[in-house]
C-alpha cells in the first residue's frame, strides 16, 4: 500500500512535470521547433501548392496553388475560409501586407499579373497590376515605418519592379539579373532588397536608389529562396562568422540565407562573404525561414523533409521532420509575431519593426523578452501533395 | 510745183513780155535744175533705202529663224517636262504602294513577334511546369517503385513464410495423425487395462470370461461404416468362431512372412516422402524426434519390456484365452492371405486413384512416384479414417495376441509393420517413428497391433477408399485443431510419444489419459481381456466408465461421424 501510494504520487508528479514542460514550451518559444504530427493538414487544392502566407494579425493563412486559386484558411481550427479565383494561371507567390490602414493580400502569377485582394472586404480583388513581360515569380510588400505602400515583384523577364500600392503603377524597374529572378525579399526595415534566381547569384539592392550593392556568388545551381536574418539571429551568426562583436541591431541587412537547387543552404553576410554552407538535404531546397528567436533556421526541401538547423551549434541539423509531407515541400513560412498594441502594426509581421523601438530601451534582455512574448509558434508548409500543414504546439 | 509756187509769188510786177519771157525762162531753167538735183537725190535715197530694207529684211529673217529654233526647243522641253511629270507621278505611286506594303509587313511582323513572344513565354512557362511536373512525377515514381519493391520483398517473404507454415502445417498434420494413432492406441490400452483390472478383480471365473466373446461381434457392427463399405467378409471372419490353429508357430511365421514383402516397398516410399514432401520439415523433426526418442525410447524399451513381460505372463492364467488367441491368429493368417491376394489384384485401379488422393492432402508430388506404393497407400488411406477405428480394434486384438506371444514376435512385427502401408498422413507418422528409431523400441502391444492390423485393414476398405479419404481430412482438422494450437509441435510430440511409450506400463499411461481427451479406442478392450488384468491401476485413473462394450461403440460412432462430417 505504501509503495502504491508512493507510485501514485510519483505518477502525479510526472504528469505535472509533463504538463509544465509542455506549458514551458509555450512559454519559451525561442527554442520551439515544429514537431512531427502536424496540427492541421489542410486539404482542398487540386494542384501543387506554391506558396503560403500568414495574415499578420488574424489566425489566417493563405495558400497559392498551381490550380490558379488562392485559398484562405483558419490555421487555428484548420478550416477553409475562402477560395479566391481570379488568376488564370498558376499562382506563384503570396504576401500579406500593405498600408497601415488596411492589410492587403498580394498575389502574383504566371499570367503576368499581380493582384491585390482586400481581406477586409471579403477578399475582393481590388487591383490588377500588369507590366511584367513574363511570369511574376515573387511578390513582397516593402515594409516601412508608415506601413507598406510599395510592392516589389520579381519576374522571369529578369527585372524587379516596384509598384505603388495606392495607384497600381510601376514606379521603378530594376534590371541587373541576367536570368529569371525567382525570389525577392525586402529587409525588415524596407531599405534593402535581396533577390536571386536562375543566374545562381543573389543580389542586394538599395531600394531608395535602385543601386546594386553586392552580389552573393557561390551557389552552383538555381537559387530558390532567400531570407534576411532577423536581428535576434545576429549574435549567433556573427559568432558563426567569427566576428567578435555582433553588428548593431539598427541595420537589418547584415546576414542572409539562401537555399538552392544544389541542395545546400548558404549563409552570407551583407558584404558577400560566404559564412557557412549547410548541407544535408537530399534534394532541392525550396524554402527557408529563420526562427524568430534567431537561433534556428528552418528549411524545407524536395526531399520531403523539414530540417531545423541550430545556428548556435555551428549549423548542425538538430531536427528532421521526415516525412513532413507526402511529396515535395515547396514552401515554409513562420507565423508573424503578434503585434503588441497598435503602434507597430507591422503589416508584414516582421519583428524588425519592433527593434528600432527596442533600441531606446537599453538592456538586451528586455528586447528578447518582448520578442519572446510576440513569437507565435506556428509554421505553415505547403507541398506538392496538395496539402498545407500547420505545425504548432 | 512747190518751186513754181515759190517763184510765182516772187514774180515781180514787169511791163514787157520779153522781160517776163526772160524771167520765165530763167525761172524754168532753175526749176529744171532743181528737179534734176532732186531726182538724183531721190534716186540715191531710194537705193539707200532699198539697201537698208534689204539688210533689215535679212535681219528679220535671222530673227525669225532664231525664234523658230527656240520654239522648237521649247516644245521639246515641254514634252520632257510632261514626261518627267508622269514619271514622277508613277514613281511616287509606286513608292507609296511599297511603303504601304512595308508598313503592313512591319505591323504583321510586329504582331507575329508579339505572338511569338507570348508563345515563347507560354512555352517557357509550360516547359517550366512540365519540368516541375516531371520531377514531381519522377520522385513519386521512385517512391512507388521503392514501395513496390518493398511490397514484392514482403510478398516473397510472406510467401516463403507461408510455405514454411505450410510445411509446418503438414508436419503438424502428420504429428496430429500420429497423436491420433497414439490416442487410439492409448485408449485401447486403457480399455484393455480396465478390462484386465476388472478381470483381476472378479477373478478368473469362466462365466465371466465368456462376456468378451459376444462383444467381439458387436464391435465390428459399431464400426459399421467400414465393413459395410468394404466387403462383408471380414466382419464375418471376425465374428466367426476361432478356428483352431497352431498357436505360436503360426504367428511367428506370419510375422516373418509379413516383413519381407513389405519392407522393400515401404522403406522406399518413406524416404521419398520425407525427402520430397517435407524437405524442410524433416530436419526439424528428426532432431526433436531424436531427442524424444532418446528419452522416450528408454521409456519405451522399459515399458515394452514390462508390457511384454506382463503380456506374456497374462495369458498364463487363462486357458481359454489361449484358445481365443489361437483363433485370432488363424484369423490373422487368413487376413494376411487376403491381403496378399488383394495386393496382387490392386495395382491397376490404384494407379488411377492416387493422384486424386494425393493432391488434396499434401499437394506435393512426393506421393506420386512409385505406383506400387501409391497403391498401397491408397488402399490404406481409406482404412485410416473409417477403418482406423476398425483397424484399431483389430489391432488391439492382434496386439493382445502378439503381446501374449512375447517380445521376439513383437520385434519382428514392428519391423514389418512400421514400414507397412498406411494412409499418407498415417504412414508418415509411422515412418517418422521408425526414422526416429523407435520402431524397434515401441511398446510391444502398440507396435504389434498396428503392424498386424494395418495389413488387414486395407483389405476391407480397398473398395470404398476414396470416400473415407475425404473424411480423414475433416477428422484431422477437427480433432487436431486444438493440439495444434496449444502445444508446440515438439512438445506435443513429446507428450504423445511419452504416452505412446507408456502403453504397457501403468504410470505413464495415466498421464496420457489425462492429456488425451477420452474417445474411441475402447473397442479393443473386450479383446484385451485376454491379456488379463495386469495394469489394474489404470482403471482407477480413468474417468471413462469401465463398462466395456457399450461406451466404446458409442465413441466409435461419434468418431466416425466426425470423420464423415
Amino acid at each position: 500500500m505504501d509503495l502504491e501510494s508512493r507510485i501514485q504520487t510519483l505518477q502525479n508528479e510526472l504528469d505535472l512535470s509533463a504538463t509544465t514542460s509542455s506549458s514551458q514550451k509555450k512559454v519559451d518559444p525561442k527554442s520551439w521547433l515544429p514537431r512531427a504530427p502536424a496540427r492541421h493538414t489542410l486539404t482542398g487544392h487540386r494542384d501543387p501548392i506554391n506558396a503560403v502566407a500568414f495574415h499578420p494579425v488574424f489566425s489566417v493563412v493563405a495558400s497559392a496553388a498551381e490550380d490558379a486559386t488562392i485559398k484562405v484558411w483558419d490555421w487555428e481550427h484548420g478550416e477553409l475560409e475562402q477560395t479566391l479565383k481570379g488568376h488564370t494561371k498558376a499562382v506563384l507567390d503570396l504576401d500579406y501586407g500593405g498600408p497601415k490602414t488596411g492589410v492587403l493580400l498580394a498575389s502574383c502569377s504566371h499570367d503576368l499579373t499581380i493582384k491585390l485582394w482586400d481581406p477586409g472586404n471579403e477578399y475582393n480583388c481590388i487591383r490588377t497590376m500588369k507590366g511584367h513581360d513574363h511570369s511574376v515569380s515573387s511578390v513582397r510588400f516593402i515594409p516601412s515605418g508608415s506601413g507598406a505602400d510599395f510592392l516589389v515583384s520579381a519576374s522571369r523577364d529578369r527585372t524587379l519592379k516596384i509598384w505603388d500600392v495606392s495607384t497600381g503603377y510601376a514606379v521603378k524597374t530594376i534590371q541587373g539579373h541576367v536570368d529569371w529572378v525567382r525570389c525577392v525579399e525586402p529587409s525588415l526595415d524596407g531599405k534593402w532588397m535581396a533577390s536571386a534566381g536562375n543566374d545562381q547569384t543573389a543580389r542586394i539592392w538599395d531600394t531608395s536608389t535602385n543601386d546594386h550593392k553586392t552580389s552573393l556568388i557561390g551557389h552552383t545551381h538555381v537559387i530558390e529562396c532567400i531570407a534576411f536574418a532577423p536581428v535576434a539571429a545576429y549574435p549567433t551568426l556573427s559568432n558563426l562568422a567569427g566576428v567578435k562583436k555582433p553588428p548593431s541591431s539598427t541595420s537589418f541587412n547584415e546576414y542572409l540565407a539562401t537555399g538552392s537547387r544544389d541542395k545546400t543552404i548558404n549563409l552570407w553576410d551583407s558584404r558577400g562573404t560566404l559564412i557557412k554552407t549547410l548541407t544535408g538535404h537530399d534534394n532541392w531546397v525550396k524554402g527557408i525561414v529563420f526562427h524568430p528567436g534567431g537561433r534556428y533556421l528552418l528549411s524545407c526541401s524536395d526531399d520531403k523533409t523539414i530540417r531545423c538547423w541550430d545556428l548556435s551549434q555551428n549549423g548542425r541539423c538538430v531536427k528532421i521532420i521526415e516525412p513532413a509531407h507526402g511529396h515535395f515541400v515547396t514552401c515554409i513560412k513562420w507565423a508573424p509575431n503578434q503585434t503588441r498594441g497598435g503602434i507597430d502594426g507591422a503589416a508584414n509581421g516582421a519583428p524588425s519593426v519592433e527593434s528600432p523601438r527596442q533600441n531606446g530601451t537599453p538592456p538586451k534582455i528586455q528586447s528578447e523578452l518582448s520578442e519572446m512574448s510576440g513569437i507565435r509558434c506556428v509554421v505553415a508548409t505547403g507541398s506538392v501533395d496538395l496539402t498545407v500543414k500547420i505545425w504548432a504546439t | 510745183m512747190a518751186a513754181a509756187d515759190l517763184a510765182s509769188p516772187q514774180k515781180p510786177d514787169w511791163l514787157s513780155p520779153s522781160e517776163e519771157v526772160e524771167w520765165y525762162k530763167s525761172q524754168y531753167a532753175s526749176l529744171e535744175q532743181e528737179l534734176l538735183e532732186f531726182q538724183t537725190f531721190s534716186k540715191e535715197l531710194e537705193t539707200e533705202l532699198e539697201r537698208e530694207l534689204k539688210t533689215l529684211e535679212k535681219e528679220v529673217e535671222g530673227h525669225e529663224r532664231n525664234i523658230n529654233t527656240l520654239r522648237k526647243k521649247n516644245e521639246g522641253l515641254k514634252y520632257e517636262v510632261d514626261e518627267w511629270k508622269t514619271k514622277f507621278k508613277s514613281s511616287k505611286e509606286e513608292a507609296n504602294h511599297v511603303q504601304n506594303q512595308l508598313q503592313k509587313e512591319i505591323t504583321e511582323l510586329r504582331e507575329k513577334n508579339r505572338t511569338a513572344q507570348i508563345r515563347i513565354r507560354e512555352m517557357e512557362v509550360s516547359n517550366d511546369d512540365f519540368e516541375r511536373n516531371e520531377r514531381i512525377v519522377k520522385s513519386s515514381l521512385d517512391d512507388l517503385e521503392s514501395k513496390y519493391n518493398m511490397a514484392i520483398e514482403r510478398n516473397v517473404m510472406n510467401e516463403s513464410e507461408i510455405q514454411m507454415l505450410e510445411q509446418e502445417r503438414e508436419e503438424l498434420r502428420i504429428e496430429l495423425q500420429r497423436f491420433k494413432d497414439e490416442l487410439a492406441e492409448l485408449k485401447v490400452e486403457a480399455e484393455l487395462s480396465e478390462e484386465k483390472y476388472r478381470m483381476a478383480r472378479r477373478g478368473t471365473s469362466n462365466p465371466r470370461f465368456q462376456s468378451p466373446m459376444p462383444d467381439a461381434p458387436t464391435t465390428p457392427t459399431s464400426v459399421s461404416p467400414t465393413p459395410r463399405l468394404s466387403r462383408a467378409t471380414p466382419s464375418a471372419d471376425f465374428s466367426s468362431p476361432t478356428p483352431p490353429s497352431p498357436p505360436i508357430s503360426e504367428t511367428s511365421t506370419s510375422g516373418s512372412r509379413i516383413p519381407t514383402p513389405h519392407k522393400d516397398h515401404l522403406m522406399t516410399p518413406k524416404a521419398s516422402h520425407y525427402r520430397r514432401g517435407l524437405p524442410k520439415g524433416t530436419p526439424k523433426k528428426t532432431p526433436s524426434m531424436a531427442n524424444l526418442s532418446d528419452s522416450a525410447r528408454k521409456k519405451l524399451i522399459g515399458n515394452a519390456a514390462v508390457a511384454a513381460k506382463n503380456n506374456t505372463n497374462i495369458p498364463g492364467p487363462n486357458s481359454k484365452s489361449l484358445t481365443q488367441i489361437r483363433g485370432l491368429i488363424g484369423q490373422m493368417q487368413r487376413l494376411e492371405k487376403r491381403v496378399q491376394t488383394a495386393r496382387s489384384k490392386m495395382p491397376p485401379p490404384a494407379a488411377k486413384t492416387p493422384p486424386r488422393r494425393m493432391s488434396p492432402h499434401l499437394g506435393s508430388s512426393a506421393f506420386l512416384p512409385p505406383s506400387s506404393i501409391n497403391l498401397r497407400r491408397n488402399i490404406r488411406n481409406p482404412g485410416s479414417t473409417t477403418s482406423s477405428v476398425t483397424s484399431t480394434s483389430i489391432e488391439e486384438r492382434f496386439g493382445s495376441l502378439s503381446r501374449s506371444f512375447g517380445s521376439h514376435m513383437v520385434e519382428a512385427i514392428t519391423r514389418t509393420d512400421t514400414p507397412s502401408s498406411r494412409p499418407s498422413s498415417r504412414t508418415s507418422s509411422r515412418q517418422s517413428y521408425s526414422t526416429a528409431g523407435q520402431g524397434v523400441s515401441r511398446p510391444s502391444s502398440r507396435a504389434s497391433t498396428s503392424n498386424v492390423s494395418h495389413i488387414p485393414v486395407p483389405e476391407y476398405s480397398s473398395l470404398p477408399a476414396s470416400k473415407p479419404r475425404s473424411s480423414i481430412g475433416g477428422l484431422n482438422d477437427d480433432i487436431f485443431a486444438t493440439p495444434r494450437r496449444g502445444l508446440t509441435r515438439t512438445e506435443s510430440g513429446a507428450h504423445s510419444r511419452a504416452v505412446s511409450t507408456s502403453g504397457g506400463s501403468a504410470i505413464p499411461r495415466r498421464k496420457s489419459m489425462q492429456t488425451i481427451h477420452g474417445g474411441a479406442g475402447s473397442m479393443s478392450a473386450s479383446y484385451r481381456r485376454v491379456s488379463g488384468g495386469l495394469n489394474s491401476l489404470n482403471l482407477t485413473d480413468k474417468n471413462a466408465p469401465p463398462v466395456p462394450p457399450v461406451p466404446p461403440t458409442m465413441r466409435r460412432k461419434k468418431l466416425s461421424g466426425v470423420g464423415d462430417a
